[in-house]
């Protein structure tokens, strides 16, 4: 930066000296403390010295009048200044007026506020003294107007630290708005947080579970279709985990695996590939259908003789007294007597109605006739059969068996197995000649018969027992 | 309970206090800031006048011209600007430091009087823009610095 000596000695000086202006203005506030004290002091006289503040009065009026005159020929001057001390002037003028309205004796307060004023104008005037323009600024009447500047500056500052003071408050009051909807909204977030955590940690928990159940679903599929060696390889794998890891001793790792050799062993000989297994079940699975099957059809075949011969049932309640309704299983298996007894009574009774047509066998007629030579003798027993001679067997009714050489009948007894002693003989029953009409009249010829039925079923089962036809 | 002056009054006189300390953090501010401002406004007027005042040939007298703010120098509390020539300026063989002072009063050379070109009384002849910049800053600073040691 240059300095003043890096310049000749030809020039041009303007300088303001501010030591003489800080003087002033200290003379000027120590004035203004005078003042002060001169306000406490004089308005605590009784009465104020009317004349001196009179005098004190005119002095500043005189002041300003001074000012007042010079200030249109300072150049450049601001028309507010110049207002502002027309202003000032006015209210001196008024002042000075109310001055004298007062009783009291107080106008030396006010001499000491017109000194103060000519002081500060005075030092202000004094503080801009030029080097080369000595009367540039010596003009009090200029320094008066700056220091009426100042005071408008001052008034105006005040304003506007009001004016902040009151923004600031407005400020204020925004801040704490802003600041209570922030803390609100601070709590909802958090709330809003706190449930969105809670919903993710139970889906998460919900999705791992669902994941745990298709692991476990994936692990057990996978286990399923291992063959053994890939067994044998996955447990020596987890042995020998458990043993790097000190879980298991040496000897339980050895022993496990010994446990795996065999079972390796024994799945690799025993165990059929998977495909072969499946055969198998495929197999074993028709098998049983076709068990169930033919279990079904014998089934089907049982309850329809039951339902059949469910009109023969008066035949079970002639032999033990019971409803035969309330012993429908004992009823089935007492079905055959009823045919029997159907045979043995019914029958003959159609006979006798429809005069001896021969569509309703008898029972001597069912177990004598068929063939039409007469056997040579019955095997239900067993017993030595001779070539060319008839003999009555059955497994599924009375058949005829005429052997080209002589042998033997084994009964079903010796044979071994199941069946019942005594029991098990089955009839094969042809009571396709009767029809609805038939039994109707059938039952009504019952009717006419009236008792007699009850001992003749009684007579024809105990003759054909006697005879041999219930073993 | 009212004092003596508002019952005397019926009004106080209040605020003596802030504007005792108004006025001292304003004559503070004043001395640092705005004395320097004022006569660097006033300096730039006088300098650009002189600049233009001076007659050309080369430039030389006219590029050697300055501005030089200071303040507070030995001791005083003042602020200063001067507008001279610079001592170092060089410009094709010419110092103008050694003759400006003859253009500016003429002199008296073997072939005869030559007249003075004065370019820096004209600067200054022209009181009152320097007094209406330095006014207007002065005016300016003033209320800024008011309102800055209000605001302090």
């Amino acid at each position: 930066m240059s300095t003043d000596s890096s310049l000749g000695t030809l020039g041009v000086n303007i300088a303001a000296y501010a030591g003489q202006f800080m003087a002033e203005l200290t003379r000027a506030e120590n004035g203004m403390t005078k003042f002060q004290r001169g306000i406490s002091k004089t308005l605590t006289k009784a009465g104020l010295d009317t004349i001196g503040l009179g005098n004190a009065a005119r002095a500043m009026s005189n002041e300003l009048q001074y000012v007042w005159n010079n200030i249109e020929k300072i150049p450049g001057i601001d028309p507010t200044t110049i207002a502002s001390v027309k202003e000032m002037k006015t209210e001196v003028e008024a002042f000075q007026q109310g001055i004298h309205r007062l009783v009291a004796g107080g106008m030396g307060l006010f001499a000491q506020f017109g000194k103060s004023i000519g002081l500060v104008a005075g030092g202000i005037a004094q503080a801009f003294k030029m080097t080369s323009l000595q009367d540039l600024f010596i003009n009090p009447t200029m320094m008066a107007a700056n220091f009426v500047v100042a005071l408008g500056a001052v008034d105006a500052a005040l304003q506007a630290d009001f004016d902040s003071a009151v923004m600031a408050a407005q400020a204020q009051d925004r801040l704490a708005a802003a600041t209570a909807s922030t803390t609100e909204a601070k709590k909802e977030a958090a709330a809003l947080l706190a449930l969105i955590s809670k919903q993710n940690k139970d889906f998460a928990q919900s999705e791992a579970e669902l994941l745990r159940q298709m692991m476990a679903a994936g692990e057990s599929i996978r286990r399923d279709v291992l063959t053994p060696q890939e067994e044998w390889a996955e447990q020596l794998v987890k042995l020998d985990g458990l043993l790097k890891a000190a879980a298991i001793s040496q000897e339980t790792f050895n022993r496990a695996m010994r446990t795996a050799d065999m079972k390796l062993e024994i799945d690799t000989t025993s165990k059929p590939p998977a495909a072969d297994q499946l055969e198998k079940h495929k197999a074993d699975f028709n098998n049983v259908r076709s068990a169930a099957a033919e279990f079904e059809s014998e089934m089907n075949m049982m309850w329809t003789n039951v339902s059949y011969h469910a009109a023969d049932a008066f035949a079970t309640m002639v032999l033990d007294g019971e409803n035969a309704f309330k012993e429908l299983p004992k009823m089935a298996a007492r079905a055959a007597i009823g045919i029997v007894a159907r045979l043995a009574i019914i029958n003959p009774l159609m006979n006798m109605l429809f005069g001896g047509l021969s569509g309703f066998q008898t029972l001597p007629a069912f177990f004598g006739s068929g063939s039409g030579a007469a056997p040579a003798g019955a095997r239900a027993a067993g017993g030595p059969v001779s070539g060319g001679s008839s003999y009555l067997v059955g497994e599924k009714g009375p058949e005829l068996f005429t052997p080209a050489s002589s042998g033997s009948i084994i009964p079903n007894d010796k044979l071994g197995g199941g069946r019942e002693r005594g029991g098990g003989h089955t009839f094969n029953i042809d009571a396709r000649g009767a029809d609805r009409t038939g039994l109707s009249r059938l039952e009504s010829m019952i009717r006419s018969l009236d008792g007699t039925i009850e001992m003749r079923a009684i007579s024809a089962v105990s003759d054909h027992r006697r005879r041999g036809a219930y073993g | 309970m009212p004092n003596r002056t508002q019952r005397v009054f019926g009004a106080d006189l209040t605020g003596f206090s802030e504007l005792r300390l108004t006025l001292r953090k304003l004559a503070a501010e004043v001395e640092d800031t705005v004395l320097t401002q004022a006569v660097e406004a006033g300096g730039k007027i006088v300098h650009r006048s002189a600049r233009a005042n001076v007659v050309r040939s080369s430039g030389a007298l006219a590029n050697s011209l300055r501005l030089v703010v200071t303040k507070n120098q030995r001791g005083s509390k003042a602020a200063k600007a001067r507008i001279g020539i610079d001592k170092k300026y060089r410009k094709q063989g010419r110092r103008p430091v050694r003759y400006a002072h003859l253009v500016e009063f003429g002199h008296v050379s073997a072939k005869g009087f030559v007249s003075a070109k004065p370019f820096l009384r004209p600067a200054v002849a022209n009181h009152d823009r320097i007094k209406t910049a330095m006014a207007a800053v002065m005016k300016q600073g003033i209320a800024r610095a008011v309102k800055k040691t209000k605001k302090s």
